[in-house]
């Protein structure tokens, strides 16, 4: 595999710079962050499975703040501002939040739309630009996030 | 609950092996040819981990969904290969087919494949320890494994870190049809089956 590319799994997230290349696969009902400061071309790449902490656990485990978008997002944010990135000139974009059974939606919006909602809001909030946005629909998404030009790659199967 | 007790674990794959053999044989029915099951694997694995034990994270995947309701809140997947979805809707439907897409009667088939296995593994978990399991209606979908399997265990990172995970491979005598049959449960319905199996035990 190429060396420039670092992949980012499921609940975690990656910072990198150019010639960089930040990926990941398979994103279903996921979100996929990628924020960027274009002068300084660095980048990082959230993998985001739920939009929020709801319930916590009564058996005393803990889960995994990497998983929740607002939880997982103020720690991306903290971690490019030690790399220097100026949070004011960060951009986003956002992929995945796809729809991908029918039985999984409740009688509210189905979890694919809940990420996306909860990432807009975090964003927003924020004081982060949403770029572009590749969202929704009923298909699984990769993607190649280039730190030399910010350009995000949005692959599918189907 | 990090890890099961030696004695869990057993009680666990005895109850699992009762409900695939059951499953099984409901199948062997519907296609009139013996299905064989392999001896369930059982593990209590990470949330994050479940995709990647599977397969690669971008192969092509059918899954049938199946929610379990009830006592014992669950997830009920069915999981194959495209080339072992279609041999498998030939065998259901007796149409052979060229283009290698799975159209509305087929991906009903598989639905219909699902309700049935599910239905006996759950029926044989609700008579051993008395509990009351209701299925969803299932549902299917084709596409990259990880974006699939991931939509559908979410609900259970909302609360867990690890779940437990059966898995049952099943395939047909001539080896021609695999598929790979799984039950997750969270670490409350998973310690609600075995409270009630210590109660059966100790009866």
């Amino acid at each position: 595999m190429d060396s420039n590319k670092i992949v980012v799994k499921i609940s975690d997230f990656a910072i990198g710079h150019d010639p960089q290349v930040l990926t990941t696969q398979g994103i279903g009902s996921c979100i996929a962050i990628c924020l960027y400061e274009k002068e300084k071309k660095i980048g990082a790449l959230a993998h985001i499975m739920l939009p929020q902490t709801v319930r916590i656990p009564s058996d005393g485990t803990q889960t995994n703040p990497l998983r929740f978008v607002n939880s997982a997002l103020p720690v991306v944010i903290s971690e490019l501002e030690k790399v220097g990135v100026d949070k004011e000139k960060v951009s986003a974009k956002i992929i995945g939040g796809a729809h991908m059974f029918k039985m999984l939606d409740g009688i509210e919006d189905d979890l694919g739309s809940k990420n996306l909602k909860a990432t807009e809001e975090f964003l927003t909030t924020n004081g982060i630009k949403i770029d572009s946005e590749d969202v929704g629909g009923n298909v699984g998404r990769s993607l190649e996030f280039d730190l030399a030009s910010g350009v995000v790659k949005v692959m599918t199967k189907m | 609950m990090d890890q099961l007790e030696g004695m869990e674990k057993d009680i666990l794959i005895e109850i699992a092996t009762i409900g695939s053999g059951n499953a099984s044989m409901a199948l062997s029915k519907m296609l009139s040819k013996k299905f064989e099951v392999k001896v369930p694997m059982l593990k209590l694995i990470p949330i994050e981990k479940i995709s990647e034990m599977m397969g690669d994270s971008e192969q092509v995947i059918t899954v049938v969904l199946i929610k379990i309701i009830g006592d014992v809140p669950g997830t009920m997947m069915l999981l194959f290969n495209p080339e072992n979805a279609i041999k498998l809707t030939e065998q259901l439907t007796g149409r052979t087919k060229r283009d290698g897409i799975l159209d509305e009667a087929d991906r009903s088939a598989l639905k219909e494949v699902g309700n049935i296995l599910s239905g006996s593994a759950l029926n044989a978990l609700a008579d051993f320890l008395d509990f009351t399991l209701v299925q969803s209606i299932p549902d299917i979908a084709t596409d990259m494994l990880s974006a699939v399997i991931n939509t559908t265990i979410a609900d259970l990172g909302e609360t867990a870190d690890k779940v437990l995970l059966l898995e049952t491979v099943f395939r047909d005598e001539e080896n021609t049809v695999e598929g790979k049959y799984y039950l997750l449960f969270d670490p409350k319905s998973t310690r609600v089956i075995l409270d009630a199996v210590k109660k059966k035990i100790a009866k």
